[in-house]
């Protein structure tokens, strides 16, 4: 059911896709020859396909401006079915903090810290700038490049754990404790291709293909073997809610992960847009779910909300992409929301 | 028994913070308006003053893990309860408003009303809450399980003094009603004392610190006769910085309390006052 569903919705976004493409070739200037000089000064760079550089939790096509930091606070909520004493999931809150810098025209990079339930960990990323689209159709699509790391320092408690001693310090180290992982195992990375166009003044998309490698790929039956924390109840794995770690591990997953992310913009007012995004899984998603996303950007001064609808917790593209529990289907949607505000660090004049 | 150490540190710290506080703010040209109109909080506690009739307040509380949770947890920073609310001027006396708080899972409801007095510097009023733990009730107690168990009250004197334009000090003596006691000797009575102070730094910025102690260890209930009032050992202690822009105001804290709720923070055990108990918070006030 749920695989036929995936189908259904890829049928449609691979429809508008095409039909987009198809315009787009229509509309381009077939006249141009080497030895004049064009008759129409040069295309300029097409700006704001997205408000801004995500479209939910995915990379937009937008960039950060040279020179500007842009400073990103982002949360997910609990789970909407988790009940009215849950306050509907506002009671448990991830929560990413991170900032954006324009390197320069073409480059920018990105730095956060998150706490997803247990899971905390830095994450790093690069985004380039490779192909512009442009006004004059010379470009019709821009396309982009972007690469992202993650380290998660979590502490993975065993069940079994023998209880501290009064006054005895924690000690992450300790192997008959915390589950010992590498550094190499504790990072996760991202390679992406981010190609779309902004089709009008309203209406931007874009595809991303992406590859994930994770450095471990413990598998349900290993975690637990282990004893993990949060790993002892199967309706804690369904609902995902509870878990403590239920991030890392589960059945059927592998190490390395093919995902293709889609997601579209729509403008409905001047400060207001809708964003829709659906990253399905091609290889080795096990039983992770994939992510869907529906989004509010809403503009005010300095600032920019996005408050969205989606089944992903995972603030980082390691975690979002791959690391679903939950899905839409049994209301395992949350609400959140990031918050873009944006600071000039270097004039941008010193750019031109 | 005398205060521990810690306590009289704590004292001569908070006074001369104050001391320096007030010199400090004399540089200043004396505001127009008192602050407290900008806010109905201090911290956690209510000031005196009310809302404009027909006037609404949104706000939103975080308060976060201690210092002392070590560098793993962020110092605190990882883990956070959240309290929205909604306050209502609903008369030029009266005021009233909601909230929910993610600490406990407590909805709570207030009525306040300011005392008409004719002096300028002299404010006071009635504060009465009652909150509602809305977790599972096998969270809350035992069976047999009684819909009660899940409210408490508190009912306050609120006078406050305003010292020029720029110093506020409140006292406010509160009577705290437990319906469900930890033992059969505790007590489901018991009065707080505390008070309040608020330092105009400019017309954007102030200082603020709030303190809250249950007051005897045992006190009169009317079945059972004296009851263990399970005094803490440390006061419930607050300190605040607020920032007024043209819409928000902001009130940043230290404090020593984790939940957000009177009936809550004031009589339950609240970390010491050494920096590794205290954690950070913020408010966030709107008005319409």
């Amino acid at each position: 059911m749920v695989s036929r569903n995936c189908l259904n919705r890829l049928g449609v976004f691979v429809g508008i896709l095409l039909t987009s493409i198809s315009t787009v070739s229509g509309q381009e200037d077939t006249s141009f020859s080497l030895l004049d000089e064009p008759a129409v000064p040069q295309g300029e760079e097409v700006q704001n396909a997205f408000k801004t550089t995500k479209v939910v939790n995915l990379q937009s096509l937008e960039m950060i401006d040279a020179g500007v930091f842009d400073f990103k606070m982002s949360h997910r909520f609990g789970a909407v079915n988790s009940g009215a004493v849950n306050a509907f999931g506002l009671d448990v809150a991830t929560i990413r903090l991170g900032g954006e810098y324009g390197v320069n025209q073409r480059m920018m990079m990105g730095l956060g810290r998150y706490n997803v339930k247990s899971e905390k960990g830095v994450d790093a990323y690069v985004k380039y700038k490779w192909v512009s689209q442009t006004t004059d159709n010379k470009n019709p699509l821009s396309i982009l490049l972007f690469g992202a790391v993650d380290y998660k320092n979590t502490r993975y408690q065993f069940n079994n754990a023998r209880p501290l001693a009064v006054g005895e310090a924690i000690n992450p180290k300790d192997p008959t404790r915390f589950w010992q992982l590498s550094a190499p195992q504790r990072m996760a990375y991202v390679g992406q291709v981010i190609v779309g166009r902004k089709q009008n003044d309203k209406f931007s998309w874009q595809i991303s293909p992406t590859v994930v490698y994770y450095g471990t790929a413990t598998t349900l039956s290993q975690a637990l073997s282990k004893g993990w924390v949060g790993f002892d109840s199967s309706t804690i794995l369904k609902t995902g809610e509870e878990g403590g770690s239920a991030m890392m591990v589960n059945s059927g997953v592998s190490q390395m992960q093919l995902a293709l992310g889609m997601g579209m913009r729509y403008k409905i007012t001047t400060r207001t847009s809708l964003n829709v995004e659906y990253i399905p899984v091609l290889t080795g998603r096990g039983d992770f779910r994939n992510s869907f996303s529906v989004g509010f950007d809403v503009e005010t001064g300095g600032h920019v909300f996005q408050i969205d609808f989606t089944n992903s917790i995972g603030l980082n593209e390691s975690l979002f992409i791959s690391r679903n529990t939950t899905q839409w289907n049994t209301a395992g949607v949350r609400l959140g929301f990031n918050l873009h505000r944006v600071f000039t660090v270097v004039d941008p004049s010193h750019f031109q | 028994m005398g205060y521990p150490n810690k306590l009289k540190r704590f004292a001569i710290f908070a006074i001369s913070f104050w001391v320096s506080g007030v010199a400090f703010a004399t540089t200043y040209l004396p505001p127009a308006v008192s602050l407290e109109r900008k806010s109905l909080r201090i911290i956690n506690m209510h000031g005196t003053v009310g809302l404009p009739k027909g006037q609404w307040e949104m706000f939103i509380q975080h308060r976060f893990g201690t210092f002392g949770d070590g560098a793993y947890n962020w110092y605190g920073f990882d883990q956070s309860y959240m309290r929205i609310g909604l306050d209502y001027g609903l008369s030029k006396r009266i005021t009233t408003g909601l909230s929910r708080s993610s600490m406990n899972k407590i909805a709570d409801a207030y009525v306040k009303w300011e005392v008409p007095l004719k002096s300028k510097s002299w404010t006071a009023s009635w504060y009465s809450n009652v909150s509602l733990n809305t977790n599972h009730r096998a969270a809350i107690s035992g069976e047999p399980f009684y819909y009660s168990n899940r409210l408490r009250f508190i009912n306050t004197l609120n006078i406050s003094k305003n010292f020029g334009d720029r110093f506020l000090l409140g006292i406010t003596p509160s009577l705290v009603h437990v319906n469900l006691a930890n033992t059969i000797s505790s007590s489901n009575d018991i009065p707080v004392m505390g008070g309040y102070s608020r330092l105009k730094l400019s017309n954007r910025y102030a200082i603020t610190a709030e303190v809250q102690r249950p007051m005897g260890d045992r006190f009169y209930n009317v079945i059972g006769g004296f009851k263990n009032t399970n005094r803490p050992a440390s006061p419930y202690v607050g300190l605040g910085f607020e920032i007024f822009t043209a819409k928000h105001m902001f009130q940043l804290s230290v404090s020593n309390a984790q939940s957000m709720n009177e009936t809550y923070y004031m009589v339950g055990e609240n970390g010491g006052t050494g920096l590794k108990n205290f954690r950070f918070g913020f408010n966030i006030v709107r008005r319409w």
